[in-house]
């Protein structure tokens, strides 16, 4: 009974000074399931797996007639608000006006609407020379957003989260010969060139991209 | 196939963004190669009879007309300390707009009545009000630098009216504008420590005048400011936060 109660004891002894010493002598961790937060969020309803695509935001992928056909309406609309402009700008300066005030507000409105028709038609016309495909500038705002809400879910000024991802491995690209290293053995523009081609993959080769990612706390970036 | 390996690419890379944006969450503001966190220590705003230099009505002109159309700019504002050295301040400048003969009016009455009383002349001026002028002062240091990179913002904000009688197509339009001038130093605003003057809108965009990239390398290798990491490239994050209204 005594030898067993030996290591009992010991181990004891040993959870009592670690459960006692960590708080006062080590950072404090927490822990988050990034990918499970990621997929709760009230945005992935719209994110469409087949396409990589959130639906029902600027990043909807868009069919580019149908941008083509919006874009004739919008134009119609802008050239109308532009022709109620001059006839506005004429009726002003050949005769008295009764309300000036009125003049001006009129004249805001008219300019702001068409300031968004304008912006509407440009974003249109970006998306038919990209296929319809909105591109990642339309991507980040909605990452942005969702990252934000998770982050104020998560914070906590005293603890440093850890973070539980991804539960697959990526399989590592392959780089036979896109490799910068090349550049040494044998200088050649082409060989930097096929690198900076390639930096998409490369920017994966994080050795523990498969492992816990220690978030640094806000503040200190390095 | 071609489409759903795109497809299974574009999910790895939504959830690297994930990533990425989460560790780069902190708002910062660079310069070409430094990464500033600018903190506004001091504003202050103060209303002006009328806008120190013409920036924004230069620009919203040079906007709208990209040829002369007139060979007269009426400028409609009350008359301030800097209006007799309006022309000096033109020189600085070139396009058709600052080339342009422009004239100070009292404003004593409206822009579009000013305007109307042009309808019998031939050649009809191009008639500009600024009014609503408000000069806000602040001052920026950069917590990044431990406050000592600072950062001193005079912004000008107006609202500008402008009218043109052309015959075929007549103009009035409203805008609210705002125009400054940014200096960048380390620790003194003197020669020597001066990174960056900088102004907006020249152009319709913000224009460098003067830039120190030596005196940021020195201050950079000596970790008196941090360095830019290459993945910081967001164009839009060269200047200073927002100034409060």
């Amino acid at each position: 009974m005594k030898i067993k109660s030996v290591p009992f004891k010991f181990v004891f002894i040993i959870f009592y000074y670690l459960s006692c010493s960590i708080p006062i002598s080590a950072q404090i961790f927490g822990e988050a399931d990034l990918e499970r937060l990621i997929m709760k969020h009230p945005m992935m309803k719209n994110y469409d797996k087949k396409t990589g695509h959130f639906k029902n935001t600027p990043h909807e992928l868009r069919n580019v007639q149908d941008l083509k056909n919006e874009n004739a309406s919008l134009t119609l609309e802008l050239n109308n608000i532009e022709l109620e402009e001059i006839k506005r700008a004429k009726g002003s300066l050949e005769a008295d006006i009764q309300n000036e005030d009125s003049f001006w507000n009129d004249v805001v409105s008219d300019s702001n609407r068409k300031q968004l028709l304008e912006n509407k038609i440009r974003d249109n016309k970006e998306l038919i020379e990209r296929n319809g495909n909105p591109g990642f500038s339309k991507l980040y705002p909605i990452i942005d957003d969702m990252c934000n809400d998770i982050f104020v879910s998560l914070y906590d000024e005293k603890k440093v989260i850890l973070n539980k991802l991804p539960r697959y491995l990526l399989n590592k690209p392959d780089l036979e010969g896109k490799d910068f290293r090349q550049f040494w053995n044998k200088p050649s523009s082409v060989i930097l060139e096929n690198y900076l081609k390639h930096s998409y993959y490369i920017s994966q080769m994080f050795p523990s991209v498969d492992k816990t990612i220690l978030f640094q706390k806000v503040g200190e970036y390095k | 196939m071609p489409h759903i390996m795109n497809y299974k690419k574009i999910n790895i890379i939504l959830l690297i963004t994930v990533f990425y944006v989460i560790s780069c969450a902190q708002v910062s503001y660079s310069c070409s190669l430094a990464l500033h966190d600018w903190q506004l220590i001091f504003f202050y705003k103060i209303p002006i009879n009328a806008p120190f230099i013409p920036l924004s009505e230069i620009s919203v002109i040079q906007n709208k007309f990209s040829k002369a159309v007139t060979d007269r700019i009426l400028w409609v504002i009350k008359p301030g300390i800097l209006s007799p050295y309006l022309d000096f301040i033109k020189s600085f400048f070139s396009g058709w707009v600052a080339d342009t003969k422009w004239e100070i009016i009292p404003n004593s009455k409206s822009v579009i009545k000013i305007a109307r009383s042009f309808s019998n002349e031939e050649k009809k001026p191009l008639i500009v009000g600024s009014d609503k002028n408000f000069l806000k002062i602040a001052v920026f240091f950069d917590a990044n630098s431990k406050n000592n990179c600072c950062q001193i913002v005079l912004a000008q904000d107006s609202r500008l009216r402008c009218v043109f009688q052309d015959a075929n197509s007549p103009w009035a339009q409203e805008f609210n504008m705002q125009s400054w001038y940014s200096l960048i130093f380390y620790r003194m605003p003197i020669p020597g420590t001066i990174i960056s003057f900088s102004t907006y809108p020249i152009d319709g965009t913000r224009s460098s005048i003067y830039e120190d990239h030596d005196l940021v390398e020195l201050l950079l290798s000596k970790k008196c400011l941090m360095r830019r990491p290459d993945l910081v490239v967001d164009p839009y994050s060269f200047d200073f936060p927002d100034l409060p209204e």
